[in-house]
């Protein structure tokens, strides 16, 4: 009687451990869509037999546990942020890109105006209008040259203005994290009875690392510790730790507890503005002021050697206002001198010691349009070109950067999806299929690449 | 455009569609694109122009080409090596992935009574291009 009943006893169990698989099967189907849900897997286990004259008491589901690769999920967090520290530094230099404008309609087309107003001085050196030309054209080139400079200070003080929210965005994550820390550790249950926690935090630390990178400690109840930049707090169990923005040198700088961590902060969005900011943007704005400062001293070493129609010599075309002491700032200073402004007849056009009417120095600096400057490295209007490309091969660095991550994030995420879930061989199987899949390709790579090399050296002559 | 270089061009635009092809397989991913990438790249090489002009040949090479076209068909094999980086990169992925997956089922290579599990570099995901 006693078997029989074991035998019932068995067959129940073996039913209620289907049915809470297909419970768990069915918790699956409808979440998912849900983001941050992981997909559950039942524990069977087997239960063992009571005396050594039996074969065991079935099968029962010991619980459940939602399929986590720690290590995959971490190898995640940390090309997350990577991800997204590439697509805040494409999207501000899009926008820098499109200030600075298509080659020939920017500051390149300013300068070509204001030599050809040169030139055409230099045929009629006595004639009011083509000094009035001269002038127009000279103002013009200096606008530009402030014009772009205001707009990639504005693009600063715009990824200036970023830090400071997504400072607040951090912390108020970082808040949520330690109040579900505390609730999973007032729950008492490390299992799965706080599985639906544990989605849920572990969204919140994805949508943590697309702000910052963040290093995520399990802890033994169940919730996480997270610390950011060299190993700083910033949830620990319940406790969290606010990071917060001040001025510090005219820009937002990130504090934590107390300390300056900008320089350690590298990933997510917030190590994307912060690096565009402080290095992307100051070298275009070098590169710039550079130019506007060849520029102008080029022009007043030729106009300050020639004379003027009222015989004068020895003034400057160009001034900075206010003065500066060096490069730095040329392009925001830069403006024609006053006392021409208010005189088209200071312009000099004439050579010292030539007779009326001579044009050498409205010639030479119309010729300063295809002189090498800088050392003779290379002509304004290339220097030009050189920024504009510049910007443009970071800007494009930063997209394919961004698109490689996600490229890997979406492949891990759909491979994951695509084979687990299924049993172990068939899993096997599949994986395998793909390793193959991928060596048939691979074998190819290194003869492209060797082609490629061949290639482009032959092309590059 | 010459008759030559659109040649040039039109292997060169099939070596990195073969590629680019390769590189959404893997990224997807999807088995069945990935298996006839290997055709793909195999033709798109074969393609191919030579570098240089081959003694006793017929078949013109890039370097014949003129500047303009020669600096057209580098700017698409530059795209072609970008797509292939692609490809390396998410396959070193995929790699890392099946080897961790197997690890984990207790199949992977090292896996026996004397060796030791070997440890996970996360080399792939944490590259830089």
């Amino acid at each position: 009687m006693s078997d029989l009943l074991s035998s019932l006893s068995m067959a129940t169990r073996a039913l209620e451990a289907q049915r809470f698989g297909l419970d768990v099967t069915g918790q699956n189907i409808a979440n998912v869509n849900t983001p941050g849900y992981s997909r559950r897997v039942i524990d069977f286990a087997e239960v063992p037999p009571e005396s050594n004259r039996s074969a065991g008491r079935g099968v029962d589901a010991v619980g459940v546990r939602a399929v986590r690769d720690q290590l995959i999920e971490r190898r995640l967090r940390q090309e997350l942020p990577a991800e997204r520290r590439e697509a805040a530094v494409a999207d501000a230099l899009g926008i820098v890109e499109v200030a600075l404008g298509q080659p020939g309609e920017s500051i390149d087309a300013a300068l070509n105006r204001y030599f050809d107003a040169f030139a055409t001085l230099s045929q009629s050196p006595s004639s009011p209008v083509a000094r009035q030309e001269v002038l127009l054209q000279g103002e013009s080139v200096a606008a530009a040259f402030r014009d772009m400079s205001d707009r990639i200070t504005a693009s600063q003080r715009d990824t200036d203005g970023q830090v400071q929210s997504l400072a607040a965005d951090v912390t108020d994550l970082a808040s949520q994290i330690a109040t579900i820390n505390d609730t999973i550790q007032r729950s008492g249950d490390a299992t799965g009875g706080i599985l639906h926690l544990q989605d849920r935090q572990g969204e919140l630390v994805r949508q943590l690392s697309a702000l910052i990178d963040v290093d995520v400690l399990p802890r033994a109840d169940g919730g996480v510790d997270v610390t950011i930049g060299n190993g700083r707090a910033l949830v620990i169990g319940e406790n969290d730790y606010p990071v917060t923005s001040s001025q510090a040198g005219g820009v937002n700088h990130v504090f934590s507890a107390g300390v300056d961590i900008t320089a350690e902060i590298s990933g997510g969005t917030l190590g994307g503005v912060i690096f565009t900011r402080d290095v992307l943007l100051p070298s275009y704005m070098t590169d710039l002021d550079d130019l506007a400062y060849e520029f102008a001293t080029e022009v007043n070493a030729m106009h300050a050697a020639g004379v003027g129609a009222d015989g004068g010599t020895g003034r400057n075309f160009f001034a900075f206002v206010p003065a500066i002491g060096g490069a730095a700032g040329a392009a925001g200073a830069i403006t024609v001198d006053a006392a021409v402004a208010a005189d088209r007849g200071l312009i000099a056009a004439a050579g010292t010691g030539a007779p009326v009417g001579d044009n050498t120095t409205a010639r030479a600096i119309a010729e300063l349009r295809n002189t090498r400057v800088f050392g003779g490295s290379a002509t304004l209007g290339e220097t030009w070109g050189q920024l504009v490309y510049r910007v443009g091969r970071d800007a494009q660095v930063a997209k394919d950067e961004q698109r490689s991550r996600l490229d890997i994030v979406n492949q891990v995420d759909t491979l994951r999806d695509q084979v687990s879930g299924i049993s172990l061989d068939e899993e096997a199987m599949q994986l395998m299929r793909f390793q193959r899949a991928y060596e048939a390709n691979a074998r190819f790579f290194r003869a492209v690449d060797m082609t490629l090399d061949t290639l482009m050296q032959a092309l590059a002559r | 455009m010459t008759e030559h270089g659109t040649r040039a061009m039109a292997a060169a635009t099939n070596l990195r569609e073969a590629l680019e092809q390769t590189a959404a397989a893997l990224a997807s991913p999807r088995l069945e694109t990935l298996l006839s990438g290997e055709t793909a790249i195999e033709a798109a090489l074969s393609s191919m122009p030579p570098a240089h002009k081959l003694p006793a040949s017929t078949m013109p090479a890039l370097d014949e080409l003129p500047a303009d076209e020669r600096l057209a068909v580098r700017r698409e094999l530059e795209r072609a090596r970008g797509a292939l980086l692609r490809c390396r990169r998410l396959g070193t992925s995929l790699r890392d992935y099946i080897r961790l997956s197997f690890e984990a089922q207790g199949r992977g290579n090292d896996y026996g009574p004397r060796a030791s599990a070997t440890t996970y570099g996360g080399q792939a995901l944490n590259a830089r291009v």
